[in-house]
């Protein structure tokens, strides 16, 4: 448990990128999970580095099939909503579900104002989503609402980017409220093609005096990154995103102590000044005429 | 044939010669495929030499008008319907790949210009699903080309057509291949149904033969440049649990599979997928229900690829799987002369 101290310690209390931290985390990773040790092997044959440049980021999509766990028994597993295809199931116990606490209230933005939510808490077993947002309404007061009448100045709303957007197409009066809206869960649903920009932009019509974020957090990761209207998404020293140009997200998140840390997800980002904007989910599968398989 | 199809694919053999003659690298296409273009429209040119000789009653169609929905990155496509369009004479619309719309429109402008006979048969632009979904309707026959999701758009559509759904290719090798193995496996990425996909094997020394020809692959064929490294890498490395990387370059690799079929994952482009066989049934337990996508096989030795026969459309030697015979179109058991009975 002395590297879980360390990691807390470092998520909360460093600033910088720790490569030597970081290869311990895999160096422990693959010693407690086998799948991931095979892996390591199979792809560079070791499994302790000197530069983490050495080793490959571990593709996401493991977490649909296999059980990636440091620990021999866990205590529940949070399961992804499945948009993009089956879903990814991430296993996880008081001690891991710590760490997720650690650094979920480390990168909030919105320290100490009440959140409302749209988003079933009550999932907080299986949903990372609803977990962390019952963290945070249990933090900083508020909790779910069924109206958006319950809402109130220098509230916080949080709610997935189609419940906006559904909340914008049904309410015709302005809303004179000083709120800031977080909004996550992506776009995919949505029937055009829409940017954290665009949804903002129909949002103001409506929400005339909020302030706008977006959430950009996945089940496979307890790391969450946030942008604003005016800010591109950042990541954190514990949380470090490697990117150069536009490319998938290559993350090496601390707070995945128990599972695996350093994740490459299908997901296409773009570096901008200063941090990076989402651009959607690599779906291309078939372009030609060859069957790809899968 | 009728006799004045035969005078329309004289002079397509010619227009085709010259216009292949003028490929500019970097201009059409991608600087190393100006060279690959320009072989694969020679000898599609050959072909329509062939086709006139060879075929046989050309049955009369009710249908005055056809819109093709070309695959991306697969030239070849479109210039094997041109012969098609002409034996029937019917006026014909190409919906052009986004990428690709350039060496399309100058060809058919090229036509226009040097021989309007035939140019006024094509047209052709490229155009987004809402507007295809439109315009198709004005159309007497559908020829789509490409992924399992156009059959969504053809569900929605009242207009007849003919699906060509993507395919894939493969080698066998009893004994030896060669280096030309790699066109078969590396030009366009492996985006073609007749790009190799599998290599099944039987004699061991076949490994390190490939490891030396890939090493030096990147720069002999290139990527295209809409190759996806991060797409590569991560499909790749999602294969792990199935087999062992043999080489890994920047932007090839080739993978030893070790499970009895095909794992249900999307294979990574650019990669050959080796597969060590006893006898031809191991393919085809290997391949399970994906044998009916199956195009063409190369092979070292044709005699030996008995069972297999029934389901490629052809079966060719190393480095020619991209060429197709005069007689391919696009799918067995389709000829020229029944191409638009479904």
């Amino acid at each position: 448990m002395d590297l879980l101290n360390e990691v807390k310690d470092y998520i909360k209390n460093y600033n910088e990128f720790d490569e030597s931290l970081a290869l311990k985390i895999i160096e422990f990773q693959s010693e407690n999970i086998p799948f991931y040790g095979d892996f390591l092997k199979k792809t560079t044959g070791k499994t302790r580095f000197n530069r983490l440049k050495e080793v490959p980021p571990f593709p996401t999509d493991y977490f649909k099939s296999e059980k990636l766990f440091a620990f021999k028994t866990s205590e529940g597993f949070f399961e992804s909503s499945g948009t993009t295809g089956e879903r990814s199931r991430v296993y996880y116990n008081k001690t891991s579900l710590g760490l997720y606490r650690t650094s979920a209230l480390t990168s909030y933005p919105l320290k100490n104002k009440p959140l409302k939510t749209f988003i079933d808490i009550e999932k907080y077993g299986i949903s990372s989503l609803a977990y962390m947002v019952k963290l945070f309404t249990d933090k900083f007061g508020g909790g779910k609402i069924n109206d958006i009448d319950e809402l109130k100045d220098g509230d916080v709303l949080f709610l997935t980017a189609i419940q906006l957007h559904r909340i914008i197409n049904e309410i015709k009066e302005p809303i004179i409220l000083e709120i800031d809206i977080i909004e996550t869960g992506g776009y995919k649903k949505l029937k055009k093609d829409y940017s954290r920009f665009m949804l903002y932009k129909e949002a103001k019509k409506i929400f005339k005096k909020a302030h706008f974020y977006t959430e950009y957090g996945m089940t496979e990761l307890f790391s969450q990154f946030y942008a604003d209207e005016t800010n591109p998404f950042k990541d954190h020293h514990y949380a470090k995103v490697f990117l150069n140009g536009t490319g998938y997200l290559k993350v090496f998140d601390f707070a995945n102590l128990f599972q695996v840390s350093y994740l490459v997800v299908p997901d296409i980002l773009r570096q901008v000044n200063g941090g990076f904007e989402y651009i959607k989910r690599d779906v291309e599968d078939e372009r030609g005429c060859s069957f790809t398989f899968g | 044939m009728r006799e004045d199809a035969v005078l329309l694919l004289d002079e397509l053999n010619i227009a085709l010669s010259a216009f292949a003659k003028d490929i500019k690298q970097g201009k059409d296409t991608d600087i190393v495929y100006g060279e690959y273009l320009k072989g694969l429209l020679l000898h599609t040119a050959h072909n329509y030499k062939i086709l006139k000789n060879k075929t046989g009653q050309i049955p009369d169609i009710p249908y005055k008008t056809l819109f093709v929905i070309l695959p991306g990155n697969v030239p070849m496509v479109f210039f094997e319907v041109l012969p098609v369009s002409i034996v029937y004479r019917i006026k014909t619309f190409f919906k052009f790949p986004e990428d690709e719309k350039n060496l399309y429109s100058r060809f058919i402008s090229y036509l226009n210009v040097k021989h309007p006979e035939i140019g006024k048969l094509f047209d052709g632009s490229y155009l987004s699903h809402i507007e295809t979904e439109k315009i198709i309707r004005e159309y007497d026959f559908l020829f789509a080309f490409g992924s399992d999701k156009l059959k969504d758009l053809l569900s929605k559509t009242p207009v007849p057509y003919r699906f060509f759904g993507p395919g894939f290719s493969f080698g066998i090798t009893f004994d030896s291949v060669n280096k030309e193995i790699l066109k078969d496996v590396l030009f366009f990425d492996q985006r073609g149904c007749l790009s190799m996909k599998f290599l099944f094997y039987t004699e061991e020394h076949i490994v390190e033969y490939l490891k030396d020809i890939f090493r030096e692959a990147d720069y002999q064929i290139p990527p295209t440049s809409i190759f996806n490294k991060d797409r590569f890498d991560y499909r790749l490395y999602s294969l792990i649990p199935y087999g062992e990387i043999i080489l890994k370059n920047d932007k090839n690799a080739i993978f030893e599979i070790n499970s009895p079929i095909i794992p249900d994952i999307p294979l990574p482009e650019r990669t050959l997928i080796l597969k060590r066989i006893n006898e031809e049934e191991d393919i085809i337990e290997f391949l399970g229900n994906h044998i009916h996508r199956v195009q063409a096989i190369a092979t070292d030795n044709p005699n030996k690829v008995q069972k297999l026969r029934e389901y490629a459309a052809f079966i060719t030697e190393f480095g020619k799987l991209q060429f197709q015979p005069y007689n391919f179109f696009f799918k067995k058991g389709v000829t020229l002369e029944n191409i638009f009975w479904r």
